[in-house]
């Protein structure tokens, strides 16, 4: 294997890849309590989120439809995949664990790896 | 195989005088194929813009000592040097700006702020860079004026049999590129300039596409105005050219007020000098505009002709070369085109397809290009665009395909 092709790989792991060409909970929600629209005008990609909620609070379901990099639509079907029946402060935790590796000065993205400046440029794909 | 076009000029040899494209990125050898967004810079430029700050540095038009002579001079001369590349009747019809954006706000701002009243149409195309779009929609809000639009046909080209329609006595300004930035498209500018003079309708032309690429002049175009950046056409960054007949500059209210651009001034009033320095309040960009100068004799030593079919030729090589990658898609007129080729692959979003390309050194844009009507007119998110210039080969073409098609299996 070369040396940019271990790059790539780092970047596109075949979790990203696999997500990206078949998104999991991919579709639309009818009876969503909230529906979440998030879009990054940059680039263009388009996040549409929808949940419903069991009776205490936690996440039954949750679909996603949108358009966008394998990464941008990968980051997506994973965080799903994670959030499902989750109950509420599981899914907070989560949440801030999330919001502190992306925004850390000392993360481990930012540390790892060669493709760590692709990385960088690309970290609005994730976020 | 293909036919290697006949030409006086060196091309390959040419690559010497730009010092960037011996950079490595990703451990590879450089192809710069992102022209149309900024090009690279010759050394005679470079030269130029250095010696400037080592011998002539000062401010132009109020010293009196001999540096301030020398920049004035210099200054004065690039001027003169702009309106004969683009066949301006006088230097005095030559603003200088920032670039194309500052141009077009310019004209959408001082000159349609006048003399446009509610209700006049400016009518534009959908195949406008937001720098040609954005400034009439400010200007419309504020005035309650009315945008009109040319639309674009599948094939990448302006649907001109419903000009007549479009162009009526209501329209005050038509406003149109020459060349496409994502499409490659080149639009038949000296017909859209007569067609809108006969129906009483300025016209302005935004040539940052076209300018350091195919020879051009305004007097043959007939257009009231042209804008353009000098950073796309081998100049520094900074630095752009409105262009104006000299009635229809005289007639612009002053848009930026400051130093320069004054007579006299009392602590309540000001009179203002005739156009061009009307328009260039403050210190301008005086290097900018001496590197233009040498960016316009670098160009004209190798002849816009010759540059434009080595722009041709290499757009006609890659699309051969594209139609055989799986999956690819060519947005844009398949003659007719400058060297600006926009695609879409089916296996890769065009923001993955640039990471993917920029590991092997190969520099695309990715996105939308500042089109995102064109864009949605398409149904794409956005595109991959390779653009090429002067300095571009049939070999980084060869590259460059050979990457797409390993993209091609990695996205699989």
């Amino acid at each position: 294997m070369n040396l940019e092709l271990g790059d790539l790989e780092e970047l596109y792991q075949d979790v990203i890849l696999d997500h990206s060409r078949r998104p999991r909970n991919f579709g639309e929600l009818p009876d969503a309590a909230v529906r979440v629209h998030g879009d990054n005008p940059a680039c263009g990609d388009e996040i549409h989120l929808a949940v419903k909620f069991d009776g205490n609070g936690g996440l039954e379901e949750i679909k996603f439809t949108g358009h966008g990099c394998a990464i941008s639509q990968a980051s997506a079907s994973l965080m799903t995949t994670k959030l499902k029946s989750k109950s509420r402060d599981e899914v907070e935790e989560m949440l801030r664990a999330f919001h502190d590796l992306v925004t850390s000065e000392n993360n481990a993205v930012a540390r790892g790896g060669a493709s760590a400046k692709t990385n960088r440029r690309r970290s609005h794909c994730f976020d | 195989m293909h036919k290697v076009a006949t030409s006086r000029v060196d091309w390959s040899g040419l690559r010497e005088d730009f010092p960037i494209l011996r950079e490595r990125v990703n451990g590879h050898p450089l192809i710069y194929f992102d022209s149309a967004a900024s090009s690279q810079k010759p050394r005679a430029v470079l030269d130029v813009v250095r010696n400037y700050y080592e011998h002539e540095n000062a401010n132009v038009h109020r010293g009196l000592h001999a540096l301030s002579a020398r920049a004035t001079e210099h200054y004065e001369k690039s001027r003169q040097r702009v309106a004969d590349f683009i066949g301006a009747a006088s230097a005095d019809e030559i603003v200088f700006t920032r670039g194309t954006t500052e141009s077009i706000n310019l004209v959408a701002q001082a000159w349609a702020g006048k003399f446009l009243r509610a209700g006049d149409v400016i009518l534009l195309t959908e195949m406008e860079h937001h720098s040609n779009l954005v400034p009439w929609q400010l200007l419309a809000e504020r005035i309650g004026a009315r945008l009109r639009f040319v639309p674009v046909r599948d094939d990448g080209t302006l649907e001109l049999e419903k000009l007549s329609s479009l162009l009526t006595a209501e329209v005050k300004i038509f406003a149109f590129t020459h060349v496409s930035n994502s499409l490659g498209t080149i639009n038949p500018v000296a017909e859209l300039c007569q067609k809108a003079r006969s129906v009483g309708a300025m016209t302005l032309i935004d040539a940052a596409q076209s300018i350091g690429h195919m020879p051009l002049n305004v007097q043959e175009l007939g257009c009231d105005f042209l804008a353009f950046s000098g950073h796309k056409m081998c100049a520094p960054t900074g630095i752009g050219v409105l262009y104006g007949g000299l009635d229809i500059l005289d007639s612009v209210p002053p848009w930026h007020g400051g130093g320069e651009m004054i007579t006299s001034v009392t602590l309540e009033k000001s009179t203002f000098k005739k156009p061009p320095h009307r328009f260039e309040a403050g210190t301008p960009n005086i290097a900018g505009a001496i590197g233009l100068a040498a960016a316009i004799d670098y160009l004209e030593g190798i002849g816009r002709a010759e540059i434009f079919k080595h722009d041709v030729d290499l757009a006609s090589y890659a699309l051969q070369g594209m139609a055989d990658v799986a999956g690819l898609h060519v947005l844009g007129p398949s003659r007719d085109r400058g060297g600006v080729i926009s695609f879409v692959m089916g296996a890769a979003h065009p923001h993955d397809l640039t990471t993917f390309a920029d590991q092997y050194g190969l520099a695309l844009r990715g996105g939308h290009h500042c089109n995102q009507p064109l864009m949605r007119r398409f149904g794409v998110p956005g595109t991959s665009r390779a653009s090429f210039y002067l300095y571009s080969t049939r070999e980084e073409i060869d590259r460059m395909v050979d990457i797409l098609d390993k993209a091609v299996r990695f996205f699989k």
